[in-house]
């Protein structure tokens, strides 16, 4: 069995390399970047424009100003007012969007391929004379606040991780979540924005991405004719992230109403970014599958389906950020286990890691699911594109969206032992539990009749 | 007169090249009778396949939660491996196995990749699950712990209570009514004798039909559909859903300890085969479509009010008639105010229609951002799937942008008030009990 699995990974990583298509790279005289991706299987083609800034620039006082940013940018331009944008790229058939994250923001549309010269021509425009008016920023952080209040204070687990991140960061500043503190929502004023637009929307600070049915050289004359005049900016010189060393467990207790308690067990470790050189990401990416994320890894086959301990327990790594980042594990307790006996569950799990050798089969397993799915990630435009525009945005080659496979294909079973003993300790990790609350009177009644053991904390 | 003559050739050419489907779909039956559609797309190695049987929470009857439990218990046992070994089956080739369920479907999914070795141990591990379910006792109790979990999970977001309110007011007692994620109440009482039987009743091949994607030949395909559904027993094909009734009007409001309001406006709306699918499809656009940040709704609520992140308004054609509905969140002390503008809005819509203006920026978008909704297999798959159970034509893709095209304003604001009738809105709104934790 095992010589048929590592007969069939091999095969597998032939055809990646046959079928990736071949991607375009140029920068224009202003510094901006291009990358582009042709994709002939549909007359379609999406672009997208990342600006190297998010959440993780953020001073205290002003976080949640990206996103904020990024919400004016539909508010119109000097040439298309108002929501005159979003009107012309729908009238011409195009989805569009935006995203903000703690490394970047990005806009993108996705069209006919013979209408993508439009999005040169608009985004070209927003790059320069979004307007951020006064009135539309009074009205549009209320939106903001909105979102604020649909994806983190209705919602307790997301209350909670963003505690956990308060207490897991001491010096990086992946402290704050992208959104942003309510507090600094409301004292946030239009020049605030205005000053983050011009400090970081400049052609040497973003990143065009385009993929579909497109040639490059073409693409690259729309880049000249549109961007090409833009002045480049002067970027702020970032500070180096400093970290500080571990010093031992930090605990985060949060009461809220809730029906169910919630646990992460955050460990600090470095991403690709920070530890360039090295196997270490890779076996860290590695482990976090081993343990979760399809339903042959330990947890959901130990804990989920053995004991059921666990209704859910997941990993959460993500190697390309730009700065340090959490291994970050989520598990929620089935009905009538403690959060303690959870954890101690939890544990055990990462402790065989550390004293057994992950067998063949398994580390054979998860490279033939990583290699599949960079062949699947083929059938979406979209993860294409954005796989570029990711790695560009955090400072990594874009080669890599294609290397990676190979790099995740070299690691050993004492790689992922070594990693899993030496960043999964007691001392780098921040533990947050949800403890419930009544959300009801008759949830009241019922906890006050219920026994210890359901109500149970971890300390 | 050389530019003429010229013309009529082009105009020619494009009909003669129109005349080739946009999606080539193939069909057949197998020996059984399970419907096949396949479709050829060799450009990635890899396949989709969809098995869908008419098995959805429509069929549960007096047991909430059945259709679901039974559809997720497909892969916890089968012939002779446990849960644990068909998932590292298929896992060990690069497999991406899926299963859900919804009002009427319950649907198995694999994308898998057409290397020799892979394609086989896949579509077998594949066919083992549908057509041999064990159905363990240890596992059946550990999925209803995790749908009651998820239940928990769900009560503590104002909209989930919304919906659920929402579809109790709509739909009253008929089968549609039946939350297909069960009821804390419904799901503790689930045995496993239901799960086998609601499987041996409805997991057939007459309540079966199986659509594929992918780098297969025609021949391939006919072997693997085969393989995967073709020794289903033929069985007794279900009986055909009850038409739904009209809903009464109503007002419910909820208490919760949110931030946000969650608020829902609708009623009961129509069935996917209505004569008025096309005009209400590009009239719902422009009044509150998913995805048009300039609908009347959004622009208003939204960006000029700032009132909320998200309105949206939906039509949910069903077999039967689906629900109508308009959804939003909004803090807690402005709630009353965006509800009451929204039914505004909605009122004024049914009464006056849309503008000129208004219906060819809806279809300039539907028509040209056509393409973008087949570019990928994951997209003709579950279009393909759509035409399938619903028994659409096969051109329908070709027909598609004509039928938008025809829509006409008078032909929106009849259907609109064909579907729909304000005297019947039903109305629910949870929230307004500040958490004092988030402020």
């Amino acid at each position: 069995m095992r010589r048929l699995l590592i007969f069939l990974l091999l095969s597998l990583l032939m055809l990646t390399s046959t079928i990736n298509a071949k991607v375009s790279e140029y920068t224009l005289n202003n510094g901006l970047k291009l990358l582009v991706k042709p994709d002939h299987r549909a007359p379609v083609a999406i672009f997208q424009i990342w600006y190297r800034v998010g959440g993780s620039y953020e001073p205290n006082g002003l976080t949640g100003i990206s996103h904020a940013l990024e919400h004016m940018m539909f508010e119109g331009t000097k040439h298309y007012p108002d929501e005159t944008f979003s009107k012309v790229v729908s009238e011409n058939g195009g989805q569009f969007n935006a995203f903000t994250t703690d490394d970047y923001t990005a806009y993108y549309e996705e069209f006919s391929a013979n209408k993508i010269a439009l999005s040169f021509k608009l985004e070209a425009d927003r790059m320069q004379n979004a307007t951020l008016s006064e009135a539309a920023f009074k009205k549009e952080i209320q939106v903001v606040m909105e979102e604020r209040r649909m994806r983190y204070d209705d919602q307790p687990a997301m209350l909670l991780y963003e505690r956990l991140r308060a207490a897991a960061f001491l010096s990086n500043p992946y402290q704050h979540t992208t959104i942003g503190w309510m507090g600094d929502l409301e004292q946030m004023t239009v020049q605030n924005v205005r000053d983050w637009y011009n400090a970081w929307y400049v052609p040497n600070n973003a990143t065009i991405v385009v993929a579909g049915d497109v040639k490059p050289a073409a693409m690259l004359a729309l880049a000249k004719k549109y961007f090409g005049q833009i002045p480049p900016g002067k970027l702020l010189s970032q500070k180096k992230a400093v970290y500080q060393k571990p010093l031992g467990e930090r605990v985060v207790n949060v009461s809220l109403p809730a029906k169910i308690a919630y646990l992460y067990m955050a460990y600090n470790v470095p991403v690709l970014t920070t530890d360039k050189q090295s196997w270490q990401p890779y076996a860290l990416d590695v482990l976090s599958a081993i343990l979760a994320g399809s339903d042959s890894s330990r947890f959901t086959q130990n804990l989920i389906r053995g004991s059921q301990i666990a209704a859910s327990a997941e990993v959460m790594y993500n190697t390309t950020s730009r700065l340090n980042n959490l291994f970050l594990i989520s598990a929620v307790p089935a009905q009538g286990v403690t959060i303690a006996n959870l954890q101690k569950a939890l544990v055990k799990e990462i402790n065989r890691v550390k004293t057994t050798l992950v067998s063949p089969d398994e580390l054979a397993r998860v490279k033939t699911q990583v290699t599949a799915n960079k062949i699947y990630s083929e059938d979406s435009l979209d993860t294409q594109a954005s796989d570029l525009g990711e790695l560009m945005s955090v400072g990594l080659p874009w080669q890599l969206a294609d290397d990676y496979v190979q790099h995740i294909n070299k690691v050993t079973a004492e790689q992922v032992q070594a990693v899993a003993k030496l960043f999964l300790q007691k001392n780098r990790l921040t533990i947050a539990v949800l403890h419930p609350l009544p959300m009801s009177e008759a949830d009241e009644l019922k906890q006050q009749h219920a026994t210890p053991a359901s109500t149970g904390g971890i300390n | 007169m050389k530019k003429f003559i010229f013309l009529i050739l082009t105009s020619i050419i494009s009909c003669t090249l129109s005349a080739k489907s946009i999606v080539n779909i193939q069909q057949w039956k197998t020996q059984n009778g399970v419907r096949v559609l396949f479709v050829n797309a060799p450009q990635i190695p890899m396949l989709d396949l969809a098995v869908v049987f008419k098995a959805g929470s429509v069929y549960d009857q007096a047991h909430a939660g059945l259709a679901m439990l039974t559809n997720a218990m497909l892969n916890e046992g089968a012939g002779q491996y446990s849960a644990d070994q068909l998932a590292d089956q298929l896992n060990n080739v690069g497999a991406l196995f899926n299963n859900y369920t919804s009002k009427e479907m319950s649907v198995f999914s694999l994308r898998t990749l057409v290397q020799q070795n892979a394609l086989q141990s896949a579509l077998q591990t594949f066919g083992v699950i549908l057509r041999h379910p064990t159905f363990p006792e240890k596992n059946l109790r550990q999925l209803k712990q995790q749908m009651l979990v998820g239940l928990q999970a769900a009560e503590q977001q104002p909209d989930y209570l919304a919906n659920r309110a929402f579809a109790k007011a709509v739909f009253g007692k008929q089968p549609y009514a039946s939350p297909t994620e069960g009821s804390l109440k419904s799901v503790p009482q689930l045995t496993r004798t239901e799960v086998q039987t609601f499987y041996n009743q409805y997991y057939i091949a007459q309540n079966a039909m199986l659509v594929m994607v992918g780098d297969v030949t025609r021949v391939q395909a006919e072997v693997i559909a085969t393989e995967v559904v073709g020794n289903l027993p033929e069985g007794v094909p279900a009986a055909p859903i009850k038409p739904v009734t009209d809903n009464a009007a109503n007002k419910i409001s909820l208490k919760f300890p949110s931030s946000q309001t969650a608020i829902l406006i609708g009623e009961l709306g129509i069935k996917r085969s209505s004569p008025d699918y096309f005009p209400l499809k590009v009239g719902n656009y422009i009044l509150g479509g998913a995805g048009n940040l300039t609908s009347i709704l959004m622009s208003n609520v939204r960006e000029k009010y700032g009132l909320t992140y998200g309105v949206y308004s939906n039509f949910s054609p069903l077999t039967e008639r689906g629900a109508f509905a308009i959804n939003l969140k909004s803090r807690n002390d402005q709630a009353a105010r965006a509800s009451n503008m929204v039914q505004g809005y909605l009122a004024d819509y049914m009464a006056e229609g849309p503008t000129q203006l208004q219906l060819k920026a809806a279809k300039d978008f539907l028509l040209g951002s056509f393409p973008l909704s087949i570019s990928n297999n994951a997209q003709i798959l579950s279009t393909v799937a759509e035409l399938g159970y619903y028994h659409l034509p096969l051109n329908y893709l070709d027909t598609y942008q004509k039928k938008i095209n025809a829509v006409t304003t008078s032909d929106v604001k009849k259907a609109f008030n064909h579907a729909l009738d304000l005297k019947r809105l039903v109305i629910v709104s949870v929230g307004g009990k500040a958490n004092e934790q988030s402020q």
